[in-house]
């Protein structure tokens, strides 16, 4: 996605120039799921490859809003990527006194690559987030709660968990009996290695779990 | 041609290095095994596991390197074939091996293929020389056809056998079904898989005049 | 964090550093001790028209007028500060300084007008529960606006608490430019905590007043002025 340069005033954009190249702002993504009975198998096996497995892996509750901002000086715009801008704002349910998270994901990068690329930028706010996103215009989209598990191996983060709606009842009772099982790592613009090193984790889980490069887009 | 020797030089040695490391490693577990037995602390079994399965990949990723040569073309050959024990190869490879003699490394000292084979080698190359080239060409065809038929058998009975045993003795631990439908409520919102009946409970907010939960 | 009050210093014959320069002076017989320098900049954007209610149909919804600010303040290095002004509300989110990588991507929401951006720089001092930050206030073009303090007095974080001895401290260095009333931000908030986002909201009316002045200097009025007044009156 091309800066518009026009909006910015010179010195942001300097800011920007300087800080994309050590910021980490690229994403490496692989998802996939585990039924709800071979968890425990999966949360060992993944207890001997993680960092730290001597103890209980930290658990998160946290609640995920989506907005979405719309293009509204183009409304009769049609087709892929003019949806809007999704923007997911994340509070932890068992820490409140924690910021809220507001996080940007881009669209997947064309290529073959082991892992699923995509920009991203985390930026912890206040809470008055919403609000603030509400007066920007955004709606909210949808929104649910996870709860799991979450273990680190180096720059990867591996979490578990489950996807709830608000309001505690289980999304889809009766078709989802599943975990999300996610691998990611968060990397610069040019550094592409850690991508194996996401693969390497990934088979070593095989075949309890197969995770994928998936495009929810295409879903 | 220097360049060749000190590459395979140092590919050697950290091969070498490597092997060390994960040699050790699997003493202590196995030392672990031997003293703890029943007893022993499962986490750290675990961690055991996980530093051992990181020292292979590693070696793996050295024998895979791009600058790696390939270590299949090179061939060793013995400079002194001795019986009496050596002091050097005593001493890197703590008194294991004491002569790189016939008792170690039969095959690689092998000058010579077995009676039996020589023998058989013999009989087909006499046979190859009588031989006309007419039917020794149909021969080979037939020879091809045959093995191309049982190929196909084979690898059709495998995908059965893979289905039939995938269903029953491997429980099923993911579905791809699962998923899809998890990874589109995350990503889009998307409650109802496709020829679901629709659920009472629907989360998608729509309206924009609706008084949002989230405002003061 | 304590309260803080900005006074705008009248500088009727635009003689910028020499009066700064009478500030530093006057703040130094007190005993303050230069630590530091400061700024604060505030960059704006127009949000552009949205019928918020009536997609379908332009021209019959609201086209509310907003502005978006983006501020940031050496006090709170790490931070970024936005702030959407429309008429009758105001929403401060205090994020983390990697928003501003975030603002490209929502650039479609508005448009940047030339020549908005204000900053305030100057020396901090501190002298004992005070922090004083005496900044002159330009605009991006340059061009001279006028003379900004900033107090903040650490010891405590109400206003209801502590004003008088603001007020004391104020008038002793800056004189009858500073009156007796609490600024109208702060009686507004008086019994209340205040916090980082208080003072930019502080600054972002302060910066908002002297962007609307034009040429002729602006005197210490402590009200924001009324956009399109200017006051002409020279200190006698």
């Amino acid at each position: 996605m091309s800066i518009n340069l026009s909006v910015q005033s010179v010195l942001d954009s300097i800011e920007s120039a300087q800080k994309n190249d050590i910021v980490p702002d690229q994403e490496f993504v692989l998802q996939g799921s585990v039924m709800d009975l071979s968890v425990s198998v999966l949360l060992s096996r993944l207890r001997g490859l993680c960092d730290n497995a001597d103890s209980l892996p930290e658990t998160f509750h946290d609640q995920e809003i989506c907005f979405i901002l719309k293009d509204f000086s183009n409304p009769g715009a049609v087709g892929p990527g003019t949806g809007g801008v999704m923007l997911r704002v994340r509070k932890a349910l068992d820490h409140p006194e924690l910021p809220w998270q507001l996080r940007y994901t881009g669209q997947p990068e064309v290529g073959n690559r082991p892992a699923l690329l995509r920009n991203c930028l985390d930026v912890p706010v206040s809470s008055n987030i919403c609000d603030f996103l509400h007066e920007l215009g955004a709606k909210v989209d949808h929104e649910y709660v996870s709860k799991g598990y979450i273990m680190r191996k180096g720059r990867i983060k591996v979490t578990v968990f489950k996807i709830f709606k608000v309001g505690g009842k289980e999304v889809q009772e009766g078709v989802t009996k599943s975990h999300v099982v996610e691998l990611s790592a968060l990397t610069t613009r040019v550094d592409e290695a850690i991508a194996t090193d996401l693969r390497i984790v990934a088979d070593q889980l095989k075949p309890l779990v197969n995770l994928q490069n998936l495009d929810y887009r295409r879903l | 041609m220097q360049r060749e020797d000190r590459l395979l030089e140092v590919t050697v040695d950290t091969v070498v290095q490597r092997v060390t490391d994960l040699k050790q490693s699997l003493g202590l577990l196995l030392q672990k095994l031997e003293h703890e037995g029943e007893s022993a602390d499962w986490p750290d079994y675990l961690q055991q596991y996980s530093v051992i399965s990181g020292q292979m990949i590693t070696l793996l990723k050295v024998l895979r390197n791009e600058k790696t040569p390939v270590l299949r073309n090179y061939l060793t050959l013995p400079l002194q074939l001795n019986a009496d024990p050596d002091e050097a190869l005593l001493r890197s490879t703590e008194n294991r091996v004491p002569a790189f003699s016939h008792d170690f490394v039969p095959d690689l000292l092998r000058t010579k293929p077995d009676p039996e084979l020589e023998m058989k080698f013999h009989t087909l190359n006499a046979k190859m020389n009588i031989m006309n080239s007419d039917t020794s060409s149909k021969q080979i065809n037939q020879h091809n056809k045959v093995v191309k038929h049982i190929v196909e058998m084979v690898s059709s009975a495998r995908d059965e056998w893979e289905t039939e045993t995938s269903r029953s003795s491997l429980p099923q631990t993911c579905s791809i079904n699962e998923t899809h439908s998890l990874l589109a409520a995350i990503g889009t919102g998307k409650q109802h898989q496709v020829g679901k009946a629709p659920s009472s409970i629907k989360t998608n907010i729509k309206a924009a005049g609706q008084m949002h939960p989230y405002r003061q | 964090m304590g309260v803080t009050v900005l006074q705008t210093f009248p500088d009727a014959f635009r003689y910028g550093y020499k009066e700064v320069e009478k500030l530093h002076t006057r703040i130094a017989h007190l005993g303050a001790q230069p630590n530091g320098v400061f700024q604060v900049d505030c960059d704006t954007y127009y949000m552009n028209q949205q019928n918020s209610q009536f997609n379908d149909i332009p021209g019959s919804g609201s086209t509310v007028n907003k502005k978006l600010h983006i501020l940031h303040n050496t006090e709170t290095p790490a931070s970024t500060y936005a702030i959407i002004e429309s008429p009758g509300k105001q929403v401060t989110l205090c994020a983390d300084l990697m928003f501003d990588l975030l603002l490209p991507r929502l650039s479609h929401m508005y448009t940047a007008k030339k020549n908005l951006k204000v900053e305030t720089k100057g020396t901090r001092f501190t002298v004992s529960d005070f922090i004083v930050k005496i900044g002159s206030v330009s605009m991006s073009s340059g061009q001279y606006k006028g003379i900004l303090v900033e107090v903040e007095y650490l010891a405590c974080s109400v206003p209801a608490l502590c004003w008088p001895i603001l007020r004391e401290f104020l008038q002793s260095f800056m004189g009858f430019c500073v009156s007796s009333q609490p600024p109208p931000y702060l009686q507004a908030r008086f019994q209340q905590v205040q916090g980082p986002q208080d003072t930019m909201q502080q600054y972002l009316e302060k910066f908002n007043e002297f962007r609307e002045s034009s040429a002729y200097p602006v005197t210490g009025s402590l009200s924001a002025s009324q956009p399109g007044t200017t006051s002409t009156s020279t200190p006698s």
